[in-house]
């Protein structure tokens, strides 16, 4: 095993990495991150979601070695020094963008990627952001309502 | 037995000839992951490794999912990760692209300069997060994913000497236009696309470089360095990029995907279009389905039916044009059987010949989609 730097959350963490090891695996038992849901380990579910030098990614499917040297960001990431939740998160409370909430980590670094890139998305543009995470209660209209809401918020924030 | 029933040794392959390194499923996956500093350096690695022990890693999706399922045969002890190498670039080029390798797949999707017809198709792919991961070159070389072989069962894919699918469920992942040994679809979405623009790929080997068509890239199921495979890539070769020559003038093209959600599933059909068109004929059309053969499948009766008919298509072309597109089908009658496969083949190519004419029409077939 070899020991090495992974970035997560803009912070340095020195792991002994198995190259066998997922992302997942290494986000949720090495640097104890558990945010970051493990669902269906084969890309089909969309719950272990995280953002990797910008792009939502599975975590279940990369090799942990594969991320060094990039910038890794979990839902962990999002809250403010004082551990205040972020707009996004928030946005996901007020409009009950969640019923068990299994999903919910995913969905918001899914939306997060969007909306760094895209700030002012129409309906249309999110359901294409967020065909690859499944929600199996909500039925997806509140989570739409969610980041329709949070991007608002943020456009508001930045003025 | 006959071919039909995928248990013929085939003309030319015998048993003995076949990789067989079936290891028991609870073996643990351990394997070193080892970057490559160069193209060059990937080759040699890979080759002093041999071919029962390296393969390469690209995005990796592929690959990792064939290691979480321990398939016996594709379990390699040095993954060579070539994802770090300079081959992430789409390039203009003669009027054309150059696509290196490893860009990603939702590079291809959001640019606006290629073919519609590839950046339809690769918006086609999977989810935006496979996507973000996998790589133009990763797609196009991805093992099958017959549920037999993923399954690790013991098939001609993995060590063994029996097609399940072809006597099995092949209601998904097998071919609606025949084979021999293996069944399975071809299932990625871009190489239709690449070689409906016909597109070439450059590939290096301990020799040197060779650039190929698409058709002579995924011939078919053959037995390649003891593997039976669809793609002529050895396992000691590096893909090192796509070039999509200038379209014709006045060419127009289209990309459409019948899967059973809305997103993520693989093709149950795709088809991928090109007219070049002078005035308001047709002096030549490519059609080609995904989805549904070994490999890219070229309607020719398709291609030469739409030669010389006028743009915008009638109704009735349209008609023939998808009629003649499924020429020759021989969907399994075993098993479960994939017959159905063939109308929704030709479907598809309807949906994608109808859009070009038809502004602002989904590329893919989603059911529940407003
Ligand atoms: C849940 C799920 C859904 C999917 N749905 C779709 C879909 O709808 N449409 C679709 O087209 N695909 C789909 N895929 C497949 C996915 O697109 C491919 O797995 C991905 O594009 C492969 O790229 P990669 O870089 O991750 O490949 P890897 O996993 O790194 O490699 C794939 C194969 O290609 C070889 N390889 C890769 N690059 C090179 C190279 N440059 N030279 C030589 N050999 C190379 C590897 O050795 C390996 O055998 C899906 C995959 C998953 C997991
Ligand atoms: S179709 Fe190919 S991969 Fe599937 S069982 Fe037959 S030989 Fe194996």
């Amino acid at each position: 095993m070899e020991s090495t730097l992974l970035s997560v959350n803009g912070q340095k963490y020195n792991v002994s990495l198995e190259p066998s090891e997922s992302l997942n695996h290494v986000i949720r038992e090495r640097l104890g991150l558990i945010g970051t849901k493990r669902g269906c380990e084969t890309g089909g579910c969309g719950s272990c979601t995280v953002i990797v030098d910008g792009k939502a990614i599975y975590s279940c499917m990369m090799y942990a070695m594969q991320a060094v040297g990039k910038q890794i960001i979990t839902i962990e990431g999002l809250q403010g020094n004082n551990a205040e939740l972020d707009v996004i998160q928030r946005s996901f409370m007020v409009a009950g963008g969640l019923q068990c909430g299994y999903c919910t980590p995913g969905f918001i670094m899914s939306a997060k990627a969007l909306l760094d890139s895209n700030p002012d998305p129409q309906l249309g543009e999110i359901k294409d952001a967020l065909v690859g995470n499944l929600c199996r209660c909500t039925g997806y209209t509140k989570i739409f309502d969610s980041i329709l809401l949070a991007a608002k918020e943020r456009q508001k924030s930045n003025k | 037995m006959d071919e039909g029933q995928g248990h013929a040794a085939g003309p030319t392959v015998g048993e003995k000839n076949i990789v067989g390194r079936r290891k028991m499923r609870t073996e643990v996956s351990k394997f070193a992951l080892i970057q490559a500093t160069s193209v060059g350096d990937a080759i040699a690695k890979l080759s002093s490794y041999g071919v029962d022990n390296s393969a390469v890693i690209s995005g990796g999706t592929d690959v990792i999912s064939r290691n979480k399922e321990r398939i016996a045969t594709m379990m390699p002890q040095y993954l060579i990760d070539i994802s770090g190498l300079p081959l992430n670039y789409i390039t203009p080029s003669s009027g054309g692209f150059k696509i290196g390798a490893t860009t990603p797949v939702i590079d291809v999707a959001n640019n606006t300069s290629v073919p519609a017809v590839l950046s339809q198709a690769a918006n086609a792919v999977a989810t935006p997060q496979i996507q973000s991961m996998g790589t133009v070159a990763g797609d196009v070389l991805q093992e099958v994913w017959c549920e037999y072989v993923r399954n690790d069962f013991p098939c001609w894919r993995n060590g063994g000497n029996v097609c399940y699918g072809a006597i099995g469920d092949n209601r998904y992942y097998h071919s609606i236009f025949g084979g021999r040994l293996c069944y399975a679809n071809h299932a990625g979405d871009l190489a239709p696309a690449l070689t409906a623009l016909n597109a070439t790929a450059t590939i290096q080997s301990q020799t040197g470089t060779s650039t190929v068509s698409m058709e002579d890239l995924i011939p078919g199921i053959n037995v390649i360095s003891g593997r039976v495979k669809e793609n002529i890539v050895a396992w000691n070769e590096i893909l090192t990029e796509f070039q999509i020559p200038a379209p014709a003038s006045g060419s127009v093209s289209a990309f459409y995907k019948v899967r059973d959600r809305g997103t993520w599933d693989f093709a149950l059909a795709s088809a991928s279009v090109v007219l070049n068109v002078s005035g308001s004929t047709i002096s030549s059309a490519r059609v080609v389905l995904g989805g549904v053969d070994v490999k890219p499948h070229i309607a020719t009766s398709a291609q030469s039916y739409l030669a010389g008919k006028s743009v915008p298509l009638s109704e009735a072309d349209i008609a023939g044009a998808a009629a003649a597109a499924v020429d020759g089908a021989q969907p399994l009658t075993t098993g479960t059987g994939n017959s159905y496969r063939v109308t929704i083949a030709s479907g598809a190519v309807s949906k994608a010949l109808r859009s070009i004419y038809t502004p602002n029409q989904p590329t893919v077939y989603a059911p529940l989609s407003s």
